[in-house]
């Protein structure tokens, strides 16, 4: 046997301009459990997708039982080699039953009598780890709970029985109660020191330190430290996972001031008083509030819910408000449309005559704004795809604050946005924000919670934490999100 | 937008989805019973019930065909002027020349496996181009049968006029074909696969599965359905028709949907299906016995698959949409 | 060079150039061809009417088609003759129901897609059995003429030779032109027909938009149902059957997206004129009603297939 099941060299990895891995060099013997922690988009995500095939690096290399991975290397080829992984996001048919799932992941369930023996290999494999599942293996998964869906997927990686070399996990325990939970660490506690080697990774701090050898941290794309299980405290993680950036938050801290906004009139505010499902939020005239917290755990659905303002249960507030999304591609282009057209969206009644719109006004709004935000395009008549990530995001911007609605909710708008538009974007804030327009601003940047006068942190689906913005270091939103 | 169903409504759905077909059914049998009590008389059950659900066979091979374009998310426009231009095929063509019409049928099949190819690499909804198929379809039979007539081959006409002892031939082949749909969605790899593609295309892709592959197989299986639908209504009629088919696409999509399946999600049920076609094919069987002019048949028809649609669907209503 | 290149890129213009084509073999293999130009003029009038109806709907995107045109042509021009029973006087009430009916059509055909959230071509099929089956049973064997006012209106030609017809079409063409391009409803269903997410996170109320659309393209068929009728010298109910497959073929020859989000009324005028030139060419050849189904269904999907448009599903 290898005396190194897993070992990159210098894996980096660029998507567009932002490098997203730089120089990641890491090794996992067989039996080892290794635990990545690091917070939102310090590249653990990114490095496993490259272990397991979904795409390669930019650079560097990796080898798996000491032979070097090819260029053709993909999901396939990572299981065919024995590399599993357990991905937050399902990859279970929900059409399927448990057995059938099984099937189509593991080709060595076929002939006669597949099914029993698929049933039977996942039962116990479910049986072993998660006794009392009550998981019949002819049960459609879209009948499962999230929970058992989870412990499927699981139960999955570990059906390659002998085959499986690697395995990941990736916030197994996410959508896990308590117990199941724990049912899982036993066995990767059971397990360690066999031939399997783990990489584990979870926000979870407590769950990382029970079940894993080795410890390495991220941040930012790089590994930023490195500790022995039995040495680390969560103190320790949260430090190693943070300190730097927060430092520098603290040293620019300069335009950090509390602003006494109470008595501006409120924009939105709960309908009824506070219940036990976690913190209701609030926003003032000219007040920026941000929502922080891992990646995923309910801010964009409480943006949506927001959003639907004339229809939302639990909020009175006064609309419309304008929408910034961060996913451009998806929520906010009109990819037939010119870069004009693209931005006028919202302010149909102010650029119209007689209720048909004037192409000159139009093209004066635009104007306008290519010329207080420099969105770089070779004339306003191009397609909107035909400038950069960057620009398309702040046509996104202008296309909202030409709008008169007072609050706009912002889902992560800096997004694979370069250094110089955020900046620009940060001002933008500023400026409009001291007009008293309101933001609701979720980021998965540290850094721009600075901006905020209050910030809300959310953990699995609710708001757990409301941090005045002067307090809003980046540890102690770690703090409250772990 | 769409939010998963809470799990109080899941519960429901699973009975739901077995007992709709089935009371569908049997809601409509009743007042034909009613009407017609030849149906369960020990004498005379064994020619009536061949007489009355003779003609649903087709309907439940068509549905087949339906079912399976819908387990991958698709839906097969061109049912109905496939299932017509068959009949032409074989009344017009094969009756006289076999290898030509054998060839015929080939090509078609071979169309299909194209379109299943062509809705991959174009990203396209199926439902685009079998529209435009349908007219080619139509045209087709049109051009080699311009008005009813022509005469089947004999052996499509005895094939459809078998007499197993005791059960009804139609009962015999609604059951067989169940059985073998069943087995194609459920028991094979191909089956797992096409569901698999309908739910979540990209985790069959991550898995090493060909996703053109499968789409290409199913789109031939809709074919093949599609043409033996054809031959059995083109042998119960003896005549070939470059109309005979209509409102088989609808009809065979309200027979799958009350049958359990869905638009989108890969989820459909064989049996479901072939109880479905059964139910479609007594409804309108039901407007004849209960001696509905012609004039509203029509009408009733339609506004029967937007019940079915709408009974089909009902349980599966998701939770909030916000847009549409 | 260059300038050229843009004007073949605009894809209206391929419409032109194959009707002016088209129109060289008919003079080339007919003796009166300026006639049948004429008179594929006036039929290609209807064509440009349903095809805008339709644009409209497939504007709003993948997936999105009216299948119920044909017949709402028949009920609402049935419907308007029967209101207008040949009197002159009931002009006004004739068209005010006919055009009311198409529109409660559409609305119906929206309220199936929204309510029983089934595929458009679906709903759209279903609900015109239902309307066929009321053409039937109120305005069968009717025999109702056109009032002599109508009828001469859709008859009257310009100095002999233009339909008047294809003049207000023209111009309504022109209006349709404006607010898609410049209204708010027109960017609204194109911005829906692209991106329905972003669409709705602009505050454009998508329901309403596509209420709309569904309810404007019954109205256009309404049109079409009553001038057709007065056209022909009576409805009939089998009078826009041709109309389904060839409202679909206007707009994809048009240069119109069959994905959504890229309308293109300009197009549609040639390629009315265009296709009820290629009808008229191939009866000359002597070719058969089901060629002319097979040839406009080759077209249709060789158009998809070539355009090279992939789908965001």
């Amino acid at each position: 046997m290898a005396e190194r099941l897993v070992e990159t060299k210098g894996i980096g990895k660029n998507f567009g301009i932002s490098p997203a891995l730089v120089d990641v060099s890491l090794t996992l013997a067989p039996g080892e459990c290794l635990g990545l922690v690091g917070h939102n988009g310090a590249g653990k995500s990114t490095l496993m997708n490259i272990l397991t095939g979904i795409f390669p690096p930019s650079s560097g290399a990796f080898s798996l039982n000491g032979r070097l991975q090819d260029a053709g290397y993909n999901v396939r080829a990572a299981n065919s080699r024995g590399v599993w992984a357990v991905f937050q996001e399902l990859s279970l048919c929900l059409n399927l039953t448990v057995a059938e799932n099984l099937r189509v992941f593991h080709p060595e369930f076929r002939g006669w009598g597949w099914r029993k023996r698929a049933g039977d290999a996942i039962t116990a494999i479910l049986d072993e780890i998660f006794p009392g599942h009550g998981i019949r293996p002819n049960q459609r998964v879209e009948t499962l709970n999230l929970g058992r869906r989870q412990v499927v997927e699981i139960a999955k990686a570990f059906a390659a029985g002998d085959g499986l070399g690697l395995l990941i996990l990736d916030e197994p325990t996410s959508a896990l109660d308590y117990h199941t939970a724990r049912q899982l660490i036993d066995h990767l506690n059971r397990i360690k020191g066999g031939s399997i080697g783990i990489i584990y990774i979870s926000h979870i701090l407590d769950e990382v330190l029970a079940c894993t050898d080795r410890i390495v941290v991220m941040k930012d794309g790089r590994i930023s430290g490195e500790v022995a299980s039995r040495d680390a405290t969560r103190d320790r993680l949260i430090e190693l996972m943070g300190s730097k950036s927060a430092s520098a938050g603290e040293a620019r801290g300069g335009d950090r001031q509390s602003r006494d906004l109470s008595g501006r009139p409120l924009l939105i505010s709960p309908r009824r008083p506070e219940e036990k499902g976690g913190l209701r939020l609030t926003l003032r005239e000219g007040e920026v509030v941000g929502l922080a917290g891992l990646a995923g755990h309910g801010q964009t659905d409480l943006l949506i819910e927001l959003f639907d303002w004339r229809r939302n249960p639990d909020y009175r507030i006064e609309g419309p408000l304008t929408f910034i999304p961060g996913d451009r591609q998806r929520d906010g282009n009109f990819p037939l449309w010119s870069i004009i057209k693209n931005l006028t969206i919202l302010v149909y009644p102010r650029v119209r005559r007689y209720r048909i719109i004037d192409l000159s006004l139009e093209r004066s709004v635009s104007g306008r704004w290519r010329d207080s935000i420099g969105i770089r395009a070779a004339s306003l008549g191009d397609n909107i795809l035909s400038l950069s990530g960057g620009n398309q995001q702040k046509v996104l911007f202008a296309r909202c604050l030409e709008s008169a609605a007072k609050a706009i909710l912002m889902d992560d708008p800096t997004r694979g946005v370069d250094v110089g538009t955020k900046e620009i974007i940060y001002r933008l804030i500023r400026e409009e924000r001291d007009r008293g327009r309101s933001f609701v601003w979720y980021t998965t940047e540290m850094d721009e919670l600075k901006h905020c006068d209050r910030v809300y942190v959310f953990r699995n689906g609710s708001m757990v934490a409301e941090i005045p913005g002067t307090e809003a270091t980046e540890e102690a939103v770690l703090r409250s999100s772990f | 937008m769409v939010r998963p169903l809470d799990s109080r409504k899941e519960g429901l759905a699973r009975y739901t989805e077995t007992l709709v077909p089935a009371i569908s059914l049997l809601v409509v049998l009743l007042p034909i019973v009613y009407k017609q009590p030849n149906l369960i008389s020990p004498d005379r059950y064994y020619a009536t019930l061949t007489m009355t659900l003779a003609f649903g066979i087709p309907i439940v091979l068509a549905s087949l065909g339906q079912m399976l374009a819908m387990s991958i998310g698709e839906i097969d426009f061109a049912m109905e002027n496939l299932v017509s231009l068959v009949t032409c095929v074989m009344g017009a063509v094969m009756f006289k020349d076999p290898l030509l019409g054998t060839a015929f049928l080939i090509g078609i099949l071979a169309v299909y496996m194209l379109i299943g190819a062509f809705i991959h690499l174009k990203k396209l909804p199926s439902i685009i181009i079998t529209i435009g198929m349908s007219f080619i379809w139509t045209g087709l039979a049109i051009t080699i049968q311009p008005t009813p007539g022509g005469s089947m081959p004999a052996a499509v006409n005895a094939a459809m006029r078998l007499r197993p002892p005791w059960i009804p031939y139609p009962i015999v082949l609604a059951v067989l074909l169940a059985l073998i749909g069943h087995f194609l969605m459920f028991k094979t790899n191909f089956g797992i696969l096409a569901r698999g593609v309908g739910d979540n295309v990209k985790s069959i892709q991550q898995a090493g599965h060909s996703a053109i592959r499968v789409r290409i197989m199913v789109f031939g299986l809709v074919g093949l359905f599609g043409i033996l639908s054809g031959v059995a209504l083109g042998g119960l009629t003896t005549s070939a028709d470059p109309l005979l088919a209509k409102n088989y696409t609808l009809l065979s999509v309200a027979a799958v949907v009350l049958g359990g399946g869905t638009f989108a999600g890969g989820k459909v049920s064989a049996v479901g299906a072939v109880f479905g076609a059964l139910a479609m094919h007594l409804v309108v069987h039901l407007l004849v016995v209960l001696k509905i002019s012609t004039d509203w048949q029509a009408g009733v028809k339609g506004f029967i698959i937007l019940l079915a649609l709408y009974i089909g669907g009902f349980f599966k209503r998701a939770g909030k949409i916000r847009y549409i | 060079m260059s300038g050229i290149g843009s004007l073949l890129a605009r894809k209206w213009l391929w419409s032109y150039l194959g009707a002016a084509a088209v129109f060289g073999i008919i003079a080339a293999v007919s003796q009166n061809s300026f006639f049948t130009l004429s008179a594929s003029i006036s039929f290609a009038t209807f064509y440009i009417l349903v095809g805008i109806g339709q644009m409209l709907v497939i504007t709003t995107g993948p997936g999105n088609i009216d299948l119920s045109i044909p017949n709402t042509i028949a009920f609402s021009g049935s419907l308007a003759f029967a209101l207008m029973n040949e009197n002159n006087a009931n002009i006004p009430y004739g068209l005010l129901g006919g055009l009311a009916a198409a529109a409660a059509i559409g609305a119906f055909n929206y309220g199936l897609i929204r309510f029983i959230l089934m595929p458009p071509m679906i709903a759209t099929l279903a609900s015109s059995l239902i309307v066929r089956s009321l053409s039937i049973i109120y305005f069968r064997g009717m025999q109702i003429k056109p009032p002599a006012g109508l009828a001469w209106f859709v008859n009257y030609r310009l100095a002999g030779v233009v339909p008047i017809i294809f003049l207000f079409v023209l111009v309504l063409a022109a209006m349709m032109q404006l607010i898609l391009a410049r209204a708010q409803y027109g960017r609204y269903i194109h911005a829906i027909g692209q991106n329905i997410k972003a669409a709705w996170l602009c505050g454009v109320d998508v329901k309403r938009y596509k209420l709309i659309t569904y309810t404007l393209s019954g109205v256009f068929a309404g049109v079409t149902g009553i001038l057709l009728a007065a056209f022909t010298g009576g409805a009939t109910m089998s009078m826009g059957d041709e109309y389904m497959l060839n409202s679909i073929a206007v707009v994809v020859m048009g240069g119109s997206s069959i994905a959504g989000g890229d309308s293109n009324v300009i197009g549609i005028i040639g390629s009315s004129v265009l296709l009820y030139l290629i009808v008229n060419l191939l009866n000359i050849l002597g070719m058969e009603a089901g060629l002319r189904y097979i040839f406009t269904g080759v077209v249709i999907i060789g158009i998809i297939f070539l355009s090279g448009e992939k789908m965001r599903r």
